[in-house]
This record gives C-alpha cells, structure tokens and sequence, in this order.
C-alpha cells in the first residue's frame, strides 16, 4: 500500500513508477503501432477513439450527473453533419484547406454547436426527470434523424454528403494521419474528462445525481450544472461524431439512428457507469466485438446480445468495476 | 495501477486485432489455389428479403465451380457481409474486405445507396468491383470506371420503359409512384417521370416511405386519394408486399407495375393473392420460359442449398451476377492480376452465360447488358409480353 502525505499527491492521475511505465508503453504502442499494423487495425481503432469520446462525453452526462439520455446519436449527427457543411459547403480557399485549417475549423464547430443543442435539450431537463427525461432526449434523437432524412437541401437527404479530402501541409489525412488525429483528440478529451470530474464541476455534477435538492441546499447551482453538463457531454459527442465524419468522409442519416443512442448507452453501462476508464473500456469492446463476430451473419445479434448479458450479469458494475476488484485482489494478495 | 489495467486491456485488443494478419501476396487476394471474393449484402433488415438469396445463389453457384476443379486451378472464396442495408455499415464492411480480407474483388454489392456510398473508396484503392447491383444509370458518364463492369439494368431506363408500356399497351393516363426515399426509389421514380411526360400521361401522384417504416396504410390512403389508373413500385420486397395488401384492403385496386427487383414467385407468399397481375420486368430468361440453361442452374443451385428454391428469382439473380466475374477469371487465365483481368473483361462480346444473355464489354464499355423485357405475374410464374427493349448505354 503506497502511503500519501500531501494532499497534492493524491490528485496525481498517474502514481509511481509503475503506472508511468505502463502509460509511456502505452503511448508508444500507439505511436509505433501504424508501422506494424494494416489500414484495418488503424481504422478500427480511430473508430474506437471516436466511440470513447462519445462514451465518455456520455458518461459525463448519465454516470456523473444522473440525467439519462436516449438521444445522444442526435447530438453525434449534429457534431458530423456541422463538421461535414463546413468542410463540403463553405468555399475554403484553395491554401487554407490545404493547411487543414478547413478540418480543424470543422472539429471546433462541430464541438460548438453540438454544446449549444446540448444546452437548448438541457432546459426541459431542469424540470423533468427519469423516465420524462428519457422520453424528451428520445423525442430529441427522433427529431434530428428526421430532419437530416427529409431536409435533402441541408444533409442531401438519403442520398448522403460526402466530405472532401483531408489535408495537413503535405500529408493527406487519412488511415495513418488519421489514427493519430484522432487518438490525439481522443486522448486529450479523456484528460480533461479526468480532471473535470475531480474538479468543484465533477463533484456539483456528482451531487445533482445523488440528490438534486440536498445539491442545491448546499449551494450547487442546478440551473447552471445541469445544463453545463448536458453542453459539455453534447461538444464532445460533436467532436467524436466530426472525427466520425472524418474518417468515412461519408454522412447518411441512419448512422445516427435510435439504435446507435441505445449503442452509446450500452458502451457506459458495460463499461462502467460513472468511470472515465470505464467508458474508454466499454467504447473499445462494442466496437471491435462486433467486427470481431461479423463472420457469424445472422447469428450475431444473438452471440452479441448474450455476450452483453453475460458481462452484466457476471459484473453489474462494469467490466471497470471488475477491474478494480482485481486490482484489489493483487493488491492484498496473499490476505 | 490504473493505467497499466487500461494499457494491458489495449494491449490484449491490439494483439486480437492484429492476429489476423496474413502474409502479403503478389496480388490482392490471388494463391496459386485461391481468388478471394467479398460483397455486402442486407442478411438482415428490411431488404434481407433480397440479400439472403441473392448471397445464397452466389454461394452455391460458387461451390458447383468449386467442386468442378475451380478455375485455372483456384478455388474461389467469397466473403460475405451483413450490412442490413445501412450505406454506412457497407462502408465500413468494404474498407473491412478490401483491407484486412485482402479480397481481390468486390463482387455484387447490393443497394443504389450503399453502391454511392462505397463507391470512392473503391475506386481511390483500384479495386475490381464487378456488378455493383444499384441503378446503371447512376455510372453514367462516370470516368473512373476502369476497374467497373456492370451487368445490373438501369432504373432510370426501366421507369421509362415501364411508364411507356403502361401508357402505350394500358391505356394507362394517370399514374403514381410508390417509391423508396434513396437512390434507389429516386431514380426509378425519375425514369417513370421521364416515361409519362414522352408517352403523354401524367404522374398525379409520388408517394415516398423510409426503409425504416413499418406500416404504409397512410402512404396507400395518400395514393388512393389521388385515384391514377396504374401505381408503379420501387421498393423492397417488404414495403412492396404491404403497399399491395394495404391498397387491396382499403379496396383501391389500380393496374400495378413494379422494377424487377420484385419479380420473384416468392412475391406471392408475401402479398398473396393481390400479387396477381402485376407487370413486371426481367433481365435474364426466367424459370418457366422454357429456357433449358436456367432451369438446370435453377436445380444445380437448388440441389447444393435446397431453401434457393423458395426465392428462384433472386438465387439465380445472385448466379448472374457473379457469371461475369468468372468469365473474366476463365478468360484471364492462369496469370491473374487486375491489369489481365481487366483485359479479359473487355474482350467480352456478346456472350451467354449460364443465366444471363448478350453481354457485351469494351474499352469504353463497361455498362455490359442494356435490355429488360416486360412480365406479367400470375399464379406463382412470370409470362413474358414483350420481347427484349434495348436502352441506351450509359458508360
């Protein structure tokens, strides 16, 4: 058992020598790994980075906050099709895009007006809850995939939009740029998710979940928290669902289907409800699982959906939750 | 602690993910004893209907050359994937076949919208892609097309074709369309436009649905309040079948014409009687016609997987999709690669396979079949009423 003194080394996300090595490992795994892997396993994992930065963005919202959302593909559609008019729409002089500054202005948008939905469907939320709640962010993901499927002038309808080239300075972004675009993004939101929830921000949010009113009796804000955490959970499933238009460079409206709101849920659930960790975990393995499983064709709805069971009934808490009991097995071993 | 979980859970991911790796060969998924193929189909979904025959026909027809020796030596394997219909998740099936299957080609890829959508990708990466099964028209003019052959009518040039017959051997003024809200629907729907306003009758009404809807009774009160002589159909099976009950039960009963899509006998068992009388069209001589080289496709097909004989239309549909591929791996010889194969596919002139007819290709021919005929659906088979309608080649 590691013994602390100070209070400042118990904010240290990362302690001892161990963890260090293990996380500098880890960042050079993922910076070497292009020169070993195919396309695929690039592309797979870019996707993986795009699902952990909706899962956390959710995890925000649902495991820190308590507000439940079976909306959120409407604000992943919001962040890529935002990206996607930007970088299809606007007339980007030749440079500019060229220097990726057609992208990047993409990623900031989609982020910003993913966050103002995200404040606009936190309002009813201040006075709904549980199951009303639901119903509204339900109502809200509905609402989004019809419009982008019959307002063919703004998202080309059914017959989708596609995205131009991606460039920066002299690499076309795409497969290996690409995996490191988004792991970096990635990797930074994961970080700053890590922080806010151990911050005055996390702990109000922590609050509201387990109490709304004994929150506000102690001076939580619920007005201001509430809605905060439904822009920031929003800006980061914008950012995940431009980094998704990124990497298909190809929009459709049933991407962001009732299914994939139920999908993103599952991720968080499985992961670990109110875990960052938790989240990343959940997000990788609902994305390779299925992949993995594809040659079983029709048998894996089946296959997936008993896997999914399985996990929930051997550990409620998350496969981070599992986690944490080995980790604490070892730690007291042999007691 | 935590994060040296978190890396080793990576770790562990990486290690599945890159497990599959193979070992590179001369040319993309070419042995000395194997050709791998790939498609994406709907195996579930509102067009599973389609798909699974469709991959089923391919399927067997593949074993039958497969049990004869192969071709030139190799067997052929095929990848099939599900897609449900959903363009997104073809796009991630074919970046999955072409980069990490390594297949050599894309072999029928179903859907107009999941085609458009693969469509870059494919080509940026130069892959055969033989028979895209989407609307021909929509290659029409399309330069990049090199590593493109397409056997698969057009929907625009079949709408016209269908809009003219009503019109012209009907007596057909007012008509409406009932059509799929993608690329699909929206270019027979088009074609049907393009039909009426040369043949000098009216579309009065377009009645859209999503592949998503489940129930079309409003979409049958909307067409039955514009009371046209005749409804033409782009749907899938599914939305076909309950748009002709739905309009029987609300007692409006018009001539109904559909694309080919849905001349199967299996037709019958979803809609029912209703299906009766319907006009259709075809590409390739059907079961019934007397045509001795389908129908002993249809029981070669039918003996390997016995469940193609429910779906006749579609299983064989999926054998002439694939015929093309392997007259250009027959014709390529033992030196397969995408230059030899490409210059196979091209020295195709009129040639008859097993299923389908007068296919031609050309250096600046790539769009092989260009005729449809119209049929007539009754009792479980397809009458033929006309003889075979050329149309316009596109690319």
């Amino acid at each position: 058992m590691e013994l602390k003194e100070r209070y400042e080394e118990d904010l240290f996300l990362v302690r001892g020598a161990l963890a260090w090595t293990a996380l500098l490992t880890l960042c050079a795994g993922l910076f070497l790994l292009p020169y070993v892997a195919r396309n695929y396993v690039l592309f797979t994992l870019s996707l993986v980075a795009v699902n952990a930065v909706i899962a956390v963005g959710l995890n925000l919202l649902v495991g820190y906050t308590g507000q439940i959302s079976l909306g959120h593909a409407g604000f992943v559609a919001i962040g890529a099709y935002t990206a996607g008019l930007v970088m299809a729409k606007l007339p980007w002089p030749e440079a500019a895009a060229a220097w990726g500054l057609s992208w990047l202005a993409a990623l900031a948008a989609a982020g910003l007006v993913a966050a103002i939905f995200g404040f606009l469907v936190g309002l009813p939320a201040l006075r709904l809850t549980g199951p009303y709640l639901t119903i509204a962010t339900l109502g809200f993901g509905i609402a989004v995939h019809q419009v982008l499927t019959n307002w063919d002038r703004l998202s080309g309808g059914r017959t989708g939009l596609f995205l131009p080239k991606l460039f920066f300075g002299p690499w076309r972004l795409e497969e290996r740029p690409l995996y490191y675009v988004t792991i970096l993004v990635a990797g930074l939101l994961i970080w700053v998710a890590s922080n806010l929830v151990r911050s005055h921000v996390g702990r109000a949010f922590v609050a509201i979940r387990d109490s709304d009113i004994a929150a506000a009796v102690t001076g939580v804000n619920l007005t201001a928290y509430k809605t905060l955490a439904f822009a920031v959970s929003a800006a980061y499933a914008g950012i995940g669902g431009a980094m998704l238009a990124f990497i298909l460079r190809y929009l459709e409206p049933q991407l962001f289907t009732l299914f994939e709101s139920i999908y993103y849920l599952s991720m968080i659930v499985i992961g670990g409800l109110g875990t960052v960790p938790g989240s990343v975990l959940g997000a990788a393995v609902l994305t390779v699982l299925p992949q993995q499983l594809a040659g079983l064709k029709e048998w894996l709805p089946i296959v997936y959906g008993a896997a999914i069971m399985f996990m929930m009934a051997v550990e409620p808490r998350g496969l981070y939750g599992r986690w944490v009991k080995i980790r604490l097995w070892f730690k007291t071993w042999p007691f | 602690m935590k994060i040296m979980g978190r890396m080793l859970l990576i770790g562990a991911l990486l290690t599945v993910l890159t497990s599959g790796s193979l070992a590179q060969t001369q040319e993309r998924g070419v042995t000395a004893t194997e050709v791998v193929i790939g498609t994406s189909q709907p195996l579930s979904g509102p067009a599973a209907f389609w798909g699974v025959p469709v991959t089923g026909g391919m399927d067997a027809w593949i074993k039958f050359i497969n049990d004869q020796g192969g071709i030139h030596g190799r067997k052929i394997r095929l990848v099939a994937r599900d897609d449900s219909y959903l363009p997104p998740r073809a796009v991630a099936n074919v970046r999955e076949l072409v980069d990490r299957e390594r297949v050599f080609a894309i072999v029928g890829l179903l859907g107009s919208a999941n085609s458009f959508a693969v469509r870059d990708y494919l080509v940026e990466n130069q892959v055969i892609w033989v028979n895209p099964l989407a609307d021909a028209n929509m290659w029409a003019g399309f330069k990049q097309k090199k590593h493109l052959f397409v056997t698969f009518p057009s929907y625009l040039d079949e709408g016209r074709i269908l809009a003219d017959y009503a019109a012209k051997s009907m007596g057909v003024k007012t008509m409406a369309v009932f059509y799929q809200n993608d690329l699909y629907g929206q270019k027979g729907f088009l074609g049907v436009k393009r039909g009426a306003a040369q043949a000098k009758a009216k579309v009065v009404a377009s009645v859209s649905y999503e592949v998503t809807d489940t129930d079309v009774s409003g979409h049958a009160l909307k067409l039955r309040e514009a009371n046209p002589d005749a409804v033409i159909l782009y749907a899938t099976p599914r939305h076909g079948a309950l748009i002709v009950r739905e309009m029987a039960k609300i007692g409006f009963r018009p001539k109904i014409l559909s694309s080919f899509t849905l001349t199967d006998p299996a037709m019958f068992t979803l809609a029912g009687d209703a299906w009766n009388d319907i006009i259709l069209t075809a590409y390739f001589p059907l079961p019934g016609w007397g045509d001795a080289r389908v129908e002993e496709t249809l029981a070669t097909i039918s003996r390997i997987t016995p469940a193609l004989a429910q779906n006749p239309f579609n299983a064989l549909a999926g054998v002439s999709f694939l015929e093309p591929f392997l007259e250009g791996m027959r014709r390529a010889g033992p030196n397969l690669t995408r230059e030899s194969f490409v210059t196979a596919m091209e020295s195709i002139r009129n040639w008859d396979g097993m299923v389908v007819r007068s296919i031609s290709f050309g250096p600046d021919r790539h769009q092989g079949l260009n005729r449809i005929a119209i049929v007539k659906a009754e009792n479980k088979q397809f009458k033929k009423l006309t003889d075979w309608i050329s149309y316009p080649i596109g690319f």
